[in-house]
């Protein structure tokens, strides 16, 4: 019996400091609140009918230039998991890195991008931009607010 | 303890014992629980097999990887996801054999979150097996215990109860904080001017967005950014299944109602958003349809009446417990 009281109060205690650590995760870290296997479960939380993101913006690959330039999602004949929601989050944790200008962080998320992503292609020069939209006028349009470059870089090793 | 029973009273009220009949029960409850964590590591196993194609692409895989693989580095990427595909399927296949085996439902745990880890190496971690992980490692405190044991002695009856039911709760509890984030969410951006998850078109935005994000479409998510209007309803109710989603843990009486709701809100996602959580779904009806506290019969009027906020306008009609 003493045995099952533990296992009461250890039920209580997992719910109870389940939310407490979702709690202070979501406070205290900015992307995605969560240290695997902990996760705040902050899901579609606010509504982004204004929105900014970072985006590749890919300028030649393999020396072929490209005109116009194509955004990384447009650009599935060459590149497999451009559709992978794991692409888009590095885009935005390399955006992040590169406007905090954190060089450690910088380099591991553009090795990510650059070894998974873009590879197989050659040497691939590429843009990251910032972009601003109306989420619904890009939806109807394909329109941005402002597309800004933050960084030019290649897969060749050319720094930001 | 006793301070543990007045909170859970209080979550169930007005009236009904989050438990009531189960103890009158306990052991056909603690058989149809049983029958839950055995479903759940053949399940397990299953997913552990189908998982054997996570290695296609291994070879040029250039992960960064989580905490939990990181040993990986050292050992070499294909080799060591081989071993742990390998590990996990042959800990999946033990514990669905002997599921009462403690042991083994730990190394089931295990195999799963190393395969689960290097899966969401790649710059995101989804969420798809997050329920299910966290449901593997409440089964882990299941009694080291031969099922025949386990149905001859009350404390192990009740500690399997006890279990299940905290699976119940933790699965409740994240589509609680999933809610309660969003209606945050809804009264700082109402403070701000902007639109809210309260607002029409908030459901045909969210679709826009994660659609755009991708690059990618889906069989329904086009219809509802189009027909803002027709996807605010759907979009309400599953705020409010994911708010009070919690509370569900101690009205038994609506579980099946719940989850029934929760899958339904899980479906319409995968169809317009392209979000796939086969597993949490598969959670919902293995936990909520057996479920060994619901009622065996659910009056209609004892599930109106448990309804948070909207059972208040029946409550006042008479007796909530019949």
């Amino acid at each position: 019996m003493q045995r099952y009281r533990r296992l009461k109060i250890l039920a209580a205690a997992l719910l109870c400091g389940y939310a407490a650590a979702a709690l202070v995760l979501k406070l205290t870290l900015r992307r995605d609140a969560e240290v695997f296997p902990l996760f705040a479960w902050s899901l579609f939380s606010t509504v982004p009918a204004e929105d900014t993101d970072y985006a590749v913006r890919i300028l030649s690959i393999g020396g072929e230039v490209l005109e116009p330039p194509l955004y990384f999602q447009q650009a599935r004949f060459f590149f497999e998991g451009t559709d992978s929601i794991a692409a888009f989050m590095t885009v935005q944790r390399l955006g992040d890195a590169l406007k905090a200008g954190d060089a450690a962080a910088i380099a591991a998320h553009r090795r990510l991008l650059e070894r998974q992503y873009l590879r197989g292609r050659g040497v691939v020069r590429y843009e990251i931009v910032r972009r601003t939209f109306n989420t619904l006028t890009r939806w109807s349009s394909g329109g941005f607010r402002s597309v800004r470059p933050v960084a030019a870089l290649s897969t060749a090793g050319a720094g930001p | 303890m006793r301070r543990l029973r007045q909170i859970r009273r209080w979550l169930a009220r007005p009236g009904q014992r989050g438990g009531v009949g189960v103890f009158a029960r306990q052991t056909a409850a603690s058989l149809e629980a049983w029958t839950i964590v055995r479903t759940y590591y053949l399940v397990h196993l299953l997913f552990a097999a189908l998982a054997l194609r996570w290695l296609e692409g291994v070879r040029d895989a250039a992960p960064a990887l989580l905490w939990p693989v990181t040993w990986m580095r050292l050992v070499g990427i294909e080799a060591s996801v081989a071993a742990v595909q390998i590990f996990w399927v042959t800990a999946a296949l033990l514990a669905a054999l002997w599921p009462h085996v403690r042991l083994l439902r730990a190394l089931a745990w295990l195999g799963l979150v190393e395969a689960v880890a290097y899966r969401w190496s790649f710059g995101k971690i989804g969420h798809s097996w997050h329920a299910w992980l966290w449901v593997g490692l409440c089964f882990v405190l299941l009694p080291n215990r031969a099922p025949t044991a386990i149905a001859a002695r009350r404390c192990y009856r009740q500690a399997v109860l006890t279990v299940v039911w905290l699976t119940q709760a933790l699965l409740l509890l994240f589509y609680s904080l999933t809610g309660g984030w969003k209606v945050v969410g809804a009264f700082v951006q109402a403070a701000r001017g902007e639109p809210t998850a309260f607002a029409p078109d908030a459901l045909a935005i969210q679709i826009a967005n994660r659609l755009l994000e991708t690059g990618s479409t889906s069989p329904l998510g086009p219809f509802f950014v189009e027909h803002s209007l027709l996807g605010w309803p759907f979009y309400l109710a599953a705020l409010y299944l994911e708010l009070f989603a919690f509370l569900v843990a101690f009205r038994p009486a609506l579980q099946r109602l719940w989850a029934t709701g929760l899958i339904a809100f899980h479906v319409v996602v995968t169809l317009t958003m392209t979000l796939d959580f086969t597993s949490q779904l598969f959670l919902l009806a293995l936990l909520f349809f057996r479920s060994p506290f619901a009622p065996p019969q659910a009056d209609f009027l004892d599930v109106l009446r448990a309804l948070p906020l909207l059972g208040l306008l029946w409550r006042r009609r008479g007796p909530w417990t019949t």
